[in-house]
């Protein structure tokens, strides 16, 4: 077997495999036990990603709607006064959404008889939406108490203005995730005394409250820590193992710290949540998938019918490898399958048939060469330009996910210009039958 | 015939500026979009048992100024560009003469607008950065500065206009359609389309000598795609369209008609630098004719009517 045909080889085999994790998951029972199929856990690279299907994003599932409406501690204010508030407070809570990462979450704010209020809008795959819209739209207040030996608590004469530096997301094993902060040096002595009152345990700590809503231990846990004093606030409510309720509740409080103030009224958070329609796929994702499959078989249909068999054999090839590896890739790498997701696809896909197309029907070898170079400079641009879109795109949610995929398509695009699209080009079946 | 291909050229030269013309007026008065998410808008929804009356309400708001959408199914009817009181005050009269109908008005915020600017603002700092290192490593390669600069302000000036002109359209559309940012996702499916179409015809600019053979390298890497790109967007937003329902279908046509207008615009700026030496060399001509027929020499000849010579003729063949 010589080099060619072993790459060949191992392109076919890739394929195989990547169409085999493409597919969506689906079960059968064998006796009494149900078997899920695709079934490979990759929660050690994402800690979501083991269910082998993409997380069901916005415009082709119903998403679901919050509402939290304003209590003014005011009531000399007129209307325009409480818009003004009103459009204020959500720009803070659009400012909390990004700097948490909840890329896809959208707020508006609605004026009607019924009062002020701000509705915050989830995808579908959000579990408790009710709690992030209580936590993005509370207050903000931070307070720091201190936890004697005996249990009684105390006020402390720190705040989070007295903080330096970065306030960052950690994770070590022994505390799970947490916030990592730094006070300024003036409150090194009011610092020392709150960690040694609870002196009794074993490690000192004290207590931060938010919006009388989520506790915190701050405690030490480095010898660096003491020196620069630095601490960390872990989570009361939640066990040392991670979970995304944890992990969003952490990133919503850590973006109060970025607010120099927290708001002077209250939002009082329904309970409720409203489900509202899909603007796309009304007859479901599966009907999505079947059309997008037949697509993909109309083109290379009209591959074979316009370059040849040899030419439809390859073009097939080239497509279908960059469609499977793309889709593992994008499904284990947890993404939501959306409008925006469905629009990256469509693009991504089109741009490799055209691509794979000039490949195919260029006889001149010396050209297609040429080709393989250009194809991996424009894999770059691709990465390029996602990387740059998703860093000065914020607050429309669409994009991101069309952002996600064209990342994810323009690596594709680099493996197959430095391989597949070379190997599989190879391929000739008269050139082998003379061979 | 050749003179009727010329002047099908000439007029496919003019008809860029003029729909840029076109566009920058439409974008300038209806403030980039006239109806769009990007705008706070009032909400009005009707519930009433007798459906012939909800209609008949239904039609009667949908007279009012300013009606941005109208959902008949979920009986919901958006306004922009009015107050809420003003909003609020009409529908109050409106709703006089139907007993039983209960109504809700509300003020809604737009969606957030930084995305817009911030969309636009960095798919040109993208545009400039990324061309400019693309060209500088040509530049490292040899051949012709001026046109290595020359390609680089096509694809600057080709991505630019093919971006107008598409907002230009989608603005136009906006005094009767709400755009969403589904739509802007579009114009940037298109715009990236034709950067990457003009990136891809850039390789190999190292041996052209002059913007002619530059125009005609891009026009005809053009021509080679541009089939293929219709054909290929064409069948898989069909297929896809058939899949997502038919809410899907207005924005297939306008990424359609995007599309169109990306490779409509490419097309313009090859043609344009294929003839950019004979436009430069008619628009010198017409200065230096315009110069000179301000300079009255003193020893000028009389000047012969056009009239005066066709009697010339008539009179020597006459003779």
């Amino acid at each position: 077997m010589n080099l060619k045909v072993f790459k060949f080889t191992l392109v076919i085999i890739l394929l195989v495999i990547f169409t085999a994790l493409a597919i969506p998951q689906f079960n059968f029972t064998i006796g009494d036990k149900q078997i899920y199929y695709p079934n490979i856990d990759f929660s050690l690279i994402d800690k979501d990603s083991k269910t082998g299907n993409f997380v069901r994003g916005r415009g082709l599932y119903p998403s679901k709607e919050v509402r939290s409406t304003l209590e003014f501690s005011s009531i000399d204010l007129i209307n325009s006064d409480k818009s003004n508030l009103l459009a204020n407070y959500l720009q803070v809570v659009r400012q909390r959404i990004t700097v948490a990462g909840l890329k896809d979450v959208e707020a508006r704010s609605e004026v009607s008889d019924l009062g002020y209020s701000l509705v915050i809008n989830y995808p579908d795959y959000y579990s408790n939406p009710v709690s992030y819209t209580k936590l993005l739209t509370g207050k903000g207040k931070i307070t720091f108490a201190s936890f004697d030996s005996s249990g009684q608590t105390g006020a402390l004469d720190l705040s989070d203005r007295e903080i330096q530096g970065q306030v960052s997301i950690n994770f070590i094993s022994q505390l799970g995730s947490h916030i990592q902060f730094q006070f300024t040096s003036g409150k090194k002595a009011v610092l020392t005394q709150a960690l040694t009152a609870s002196s009794s345990s074993q490690v000192g700590f004290f207590l931060m409250d938010v919006d009388n809503n989520e506790q915190f231990f701050i405690r030490q846990f480095e010898q660096n820590d003491a020196t620069s004093l630095t601490v960390r606030a872990i989570p009361v409510n939640y066990s040392s193992g991670e979970s995304t309720d944890k992990s969003l509740t952490l990133a919503i409080v850590r973006s109060y710290f970025l607010n120099a103030s927290p708001f002077k009224d209250t939002f009082t958070t329904e309970d409720s949540v409203a489900i509202i329609p899909s603007s796309f796929s009304p007859d479901g994702t599966k009907f999505i998938t079947i059309m997008s499959v037949v697509a993909l078989l109309i083109l290379m249909l009209a591959a074979f019918i316009r370059l040849k068999f040899e030419g439809g054999i390859k073009f097939t090839l080239m497509v279908s490898t960059f469609v499977a590896i793309t889709v593992t890739f994008l499904k284990y790498s947890n993404a939501a399958l959306s409008i925006g997701t469905v629009l990256g696809m469509l693009f991504a896909v089109g741009l490799v048939s055209l691509l794979s197309w000039n490949l195919v029907s260029e006889k001149d070898e010396d050209a297609n060469e040429l080709n393989y170079k250009k194809y991996l400079n424009l894999s770059f641009v691709l990465i390029l330009l996602s990387i740059f879109l998703s860093t000065i795109v914020k607050g429309v949610s669409m994009f991101y996910d069309f952002i996600g995929v064209i990342l994810m398509s323009g690596l594709v695009l680099t493996f197959m210009s430095f391989f597949s699209f070379k190997v599989i080009n190879y391929l000739s079946i008269k050139r082998r039958k003379n061979v | 015939m050749f003179k009727r291909l010329k002047l099908k050229r000439r007029l496919f030269i003019l008809s860029v500026p003029i729909f840029l013309i076109i566009s920058g007026v439409a974008l300038y008065t209806n403030q980039i979009f006239f109806f769009s998410e990007f705008k706070p808008l009032v909400e009005i929804r009707y519930n009433l048992e007798d459906s012939g009356k909800l209609k008949e309400l239904l039609d009667r708001t949908s007279q009012l100024n300013n009606v941005a959408s109208v959902d008949r199914i979920n009986n919901i009817i958006q306004i922009q560009g009015r107050s809420y009181d003003d909003v609020k005050t009409n529908i109050q009269d409106l709703t006089k003469d139907y007993t039983g109908v209960i109504f809700t008005v509300k003020e809604i915020s737009s969606e957030n607008k930084g995305a817009l600017t911030a969309l636009l603002g960095g798919l040109y700092v993208l545009l400039l950065a990324g061309a400019a290192i693309h060209f500088y490593f040509i530049s490292s390669k040899g051949g012709e500065l001026k046109i290595i600069i020359g390609s680089y302000v096509v694809l600057f000036v080709n991505f630019t206009l093919s971006l107008l002109l598409s907002l230009g359209l989608l603005s136009l559309v906006s005094r009767y359609y709400k755009v969403e940012s589904l739509e802007l996702l579009l114009i940037l499916i298109s715009s990236i389309l034709t950067y990457l179409l003009f990136y891809s015809a850039s390789e190999g600019i190292q041996d052209i000598k002059n913007f002619q053979e530059l125009g005609q390298k891009y026009k005809l890497y053009i021509s080679k795609v541009y089939r293929s790109i219709i054909v290929i967007v064409f069948i898989l937003l069909v297929v896809v369209s058939i899949g997502l329902g038919t809410g899907f279908v207005i924005h297939a046509l306008a990424l359609f008609a995007f599309i169109l207008i990306a490779i409509y615009q490419s097309y313009w700026n090859s043609y344009l630098m294929e003839d950019w030496h004979n436009l430069q060399n008619s628009f010198r001509t017409k200065i230096s004719t315009i110069r000179n027929s301000r300079k009255k020499p003193k020893n000028a000849a009389p000047k012969v009517s056009v009239e005066s010579k066709k009697k010339d003729k008539k009179k020597k063949k006459k003779k």
